[in-house]
């Protein structure tokens, strides 16, 4: 019997594989902390996916609109301007939002795709547990990163809350994940048919009757301006909440990114400590926090501080707004100022 | 191994409060009134968390040699020993009470005190009951061997469990007795299935925590307390898993159900503009695709006989667009129908006005316009989502040109 920990990802990934170096890089820290036996042989990393959910809508957009402007204009028919919104915009100027921020939109401003998602996301999830638990109740635990972190607590809390068919087997108080991890976490940014502090994805030290996590990990990225909207700051939640919030490294200029999250001791020791019984001490984890302070980042240290600078005004922006749609600019944003940052250091 | 083997397994005592080591086992003594035999804390035959002591003090501890009057060096180290057994001893207790590092262990390489104890043995023990269907009874037997564990549990731990434990039977019992059991078991309603998960946290193992008096078992308890508690909770942990293993199957067939749902309608479905998308996804609830869905503005080609009589039909391409119409769908939204108003655009004749028939993806129209106009006619339009085969695969090359840009960019930058 192993532990399951399942990943979801966040925006513009796609495909079973999405996780491999993410997993890749919490077995290289478990390596160096002497875990990494320990974690092969109990834990089973399980990534979920649902970008091909946003692939088909947009594709089906997209090649509907060439293929009704190629026909319209070989039969004479002016209708071009009619689908024009689709392709307004040169490719280098759409690439990031038709690659990853589309995610966000399509996820919150179109219920049906989310039903969609969720649905897809579910059925993996539970396909997996009703396998893993035929042979006695396992130890179950959920990682997720930016719009993750959105599909997963609305996708926990329709399961938590709704019996399927009928059936209440994983609504909770009959079921219950041992731990969620959430970095980067954007679920309250797009809250839409649960209300996040008030659905049953929450941790047993609030409501335990209906609390759907035995503890819950919120990792965020200062400098990561996603969250900064509508911030994930739960009042009361206890002692099972663990709030990681102040991370300010930079490693790498994508600082979103679920590696640069997890790159970080004070992100990947907890995880490991939760998913393998706290094998890593504190004297240990003050080494390695210590240690990483070291590590250097790109190599052009002032594109480095007016990136952070650039970041930070970003976050601050978005603050000070609440609207969901912002998410979406906010993303495309964050990407392409890392992109333009890493081109003018190269 | 019956439940009275397992009531009558022989334990020890820890009675000094220090924890004895592996080679404990030889010891033997009395501790009200229970034989005693194995010792039943420590690693038995699955690790040695315990200290490793060689048995060598007696149950007084450390002798105190004196040295004109003074403590003798050698009490000393054997305080200092004591201490440090004491440190080593600590009760790991998320390695007796997490389920997957219990249901590992070896159960044949256990003492007999504890393989009759092993949740792996309980479920065994019951099996019989839980495949006849006597949920209650197994329940009743975990209940049976509880009650006469002597009192290696202390109180409240002891009532607590011993309460949960009557709880569920009583739930069980309660669903048995309804005259339609097998389905209501395959909702899981009426038993709460996660009673004995803990949380397990900070070095303790936290049951019940929904109740008023939750069980918290941490290392101030023996370990053999320890262990007592959490095996049971998980035994007990254990049927009720198995008891809901029908609710399961039924919340998973509804999902896949949905999934195949949201296939068909996905590739047998009518197409949707954006507007559309966004229009039909208000008000929906579940995770199921609508089962009705509202055509607005929905352009597509087509083609037109039209003329002012048999003998002048001709074919015009047309664009037409819907302005308005309703689409129903079968339960597993493999097929629909529906109706809707259209308007025919052809590129040389006068704009029609008519309505549109959907039955699954054939689509077929009647087109009102004068005679001197172009004359009225047939409609036939191709849903242009089943024209496009492949054409994901445009999104997908787009995308990975997007990651291939990234990829270039962020690289080196470590």
């Amino acid at each position: 019997m192993a532990r399951h920990l399942y990943l979801l990802h966040g925006m513009g990934e796609q495909g079973e594989d999405w996780a491999a170096s993410a997993i890749a890089l919490l077995r290289d820290r478990a390596d160096a902390y002497g875990v990494r036996a320990r974690l092969d042989a109990q834990v089973v990393f399980e990534p979920l996916h649902y970008g091909e959910v946003f692939d088909d809508v947009v594709a089906e957009w997209d090649s509907t609109a060439e293929e009704l402007e190629t026909r319209a204009r070989e039969r004479g028919a002016g209708i071009a301007e009619v689908i024009g919104w689709l392709r307004d915009a040169s490719d280098d100027a759409r690439g990031f939002f038709w690659s990853h921020a589309i995610d966000i939109l399509l996820y919150r401003f179109f219920p049906q795709v989310a039903r969609q998602v969720r649905a897809r996301v579910l059925d993996q999830l539970v396909t997996s547990l009703d396998e893993a638990m035929r042979d006695g109740r396992p130890n179950t635990s959920v990682l997720a990163h930016g719009l993750g972190t959105a599909v997963a607590h609305d996708a926990l809390a329709f399961l938590g809350s709704r019996p399927l068919g009928g059936s209440h087997a994983f609504t909770a108080g009959n079921f219950r994940f041992d731990t969620l991890f959430m970095l980067c976490n954007i679920s309250r940014a797009l809250e839409s048919d649960f209300e996040v502090f008030r659905s049953v994805v929450h941790p047993a030290s609030v409501d335990p009757g209906t609390a759907y996590a035995g503890l819950y990990f919120n990792f965020r990225h200062r400098l990561d301006p996603l969250p900064a909207l509508r911030p994930f700051e739960p009042a009361g939640w206890g002692r099972f909440y663990r709030p990681v919030e102040d991370l300010e490294h930079v490693l790498d200029f994508d600082v979103h990114a679920l590696e640069h999250y997890l790159r970080h001791p004070r992100v990947h020791i907890p995880i490991l400590n939760r998913l393998l019984d706290d094998p890593i001490d504190d004297a240990t984890a003050q080494e390695a926090i210590a240690a990483f302070a070291t590590e250097r980042g790109p190599p052009c240290i002032e594109k480095m501080k007016t990136f952070a600078r650039r970041l930070a005004h970003v976050g601050e922006q978005l603050g000070t707004r609440n609207e969901p749609i912002t998410l979406v600019r906010a993303a495309a944003e964050l990407l392409a100022l890392a992109k333009e940052t890493a081109d003018e250091c190269q | 191994m019956n439940a009275n083997d397992i009531r009558n397994r022989s334990r020890t005592g820890s009675g000094n409060g220090s924890q004895n080591g592996n080679s404990a086992g030889h010891r033997t003594g009395k501790r009200n009134g229970i034989r005693t035999g194995h010792r039943r804390s420590g690693r038995d035959g699955a690790g040695n968390h315990d200290g490793n002591h060689d048995g060598n003090r007696d149950g007084n501890g450390c002798r105190p040699g004196r040295v004109s009057g003074r403590v003798g060096p050698g009490l000393v180290l054997c305080l200092l020993s004591l201490l440090a057994a004491g440190v080593q001893a600590q009760v790991n207790v998320a390695q007796e009470c997490q389920v997957d590092r219990v249901m590992e262990l070896d159960v044949g390489t256990l003492p007999a005190g504890w393989s009759g104890s092993h949740p792996r043995t309980l479920r065994a023990l019951v099996a019989d009951r839980v495949q006849g269907g006597a949920w209650s009874d197994a329940a009743d037997v975990l209940i049976g061997i509880w009650v006469n564990t002597g009192d290696v549990v202390p109180e409240p731990h002891r009532t607590l469990l011993r309460d949960q434990l009557i709880a569920m039977r009583t739930e069980l019992a309660g669903v048995e007795a309804s005259t339609d059991f097998d389905a209501i078991r395959s909702t899981g309603a009426g038993v709460r299935l996660a009673r004995f998960q803990p949380v397990i946290a900070d070095g303790r193992a936290e049951f019940f925590l929904e109740s008023a008096t939750p069980l918290v078992v941490e290392p101030a308890l023996s370990p053999d307390a320890v262990r007592t508690l959490c095996w049971t909770a998980i035994a007990a942990d254990d049927l009720l898993n198995l008891y809901g293993g029908n609710a399961r199957a039924r919340a998973l067939s509804a999902l896949k159900s949905a999934v195949r749902a949201w296939d068909n309608f996905n590739t047998k479905g009518y197409s949707q503009y954006p507007w559309e998308l966004f229009i039909n996804g208000r008000g929906g609830d579940g995770l199921a695709p609508p089962s009705r869905q509202i055509v607005l503005l929905h352009p597509s080609v087509g083609i037109e006989l039209a003329g002012r009589s048999l003998e002048h039909l001709r074919r015009l391409d047309v664009l037409s667009v819907e302005p308005l119409g309703l689409l129903f769908y079968r339960s597993d939204r493999a097929f629909y129908f529906g109706i809707s108003s259209v308007l025919s655009f052809p590129s040389d004749a006068d704009v029609g006005a008519g309505a549109l028939l959907h039955v699954g993806p054939a689509r077929a129209g009647y087109i009102f316009r004068s005679a001197a106009g172009g004359g009225s006619g047939a409609l036939f339009t191709l849903d242009l989502y089943q024209l496009l085969a492949g054409a994901p695969e445009a999104l997908r090359s787009a995308r990975d040109r997007v990651q291939d840009i990234l990829q270039s960019a962020f690289a080196g930058t470590d």
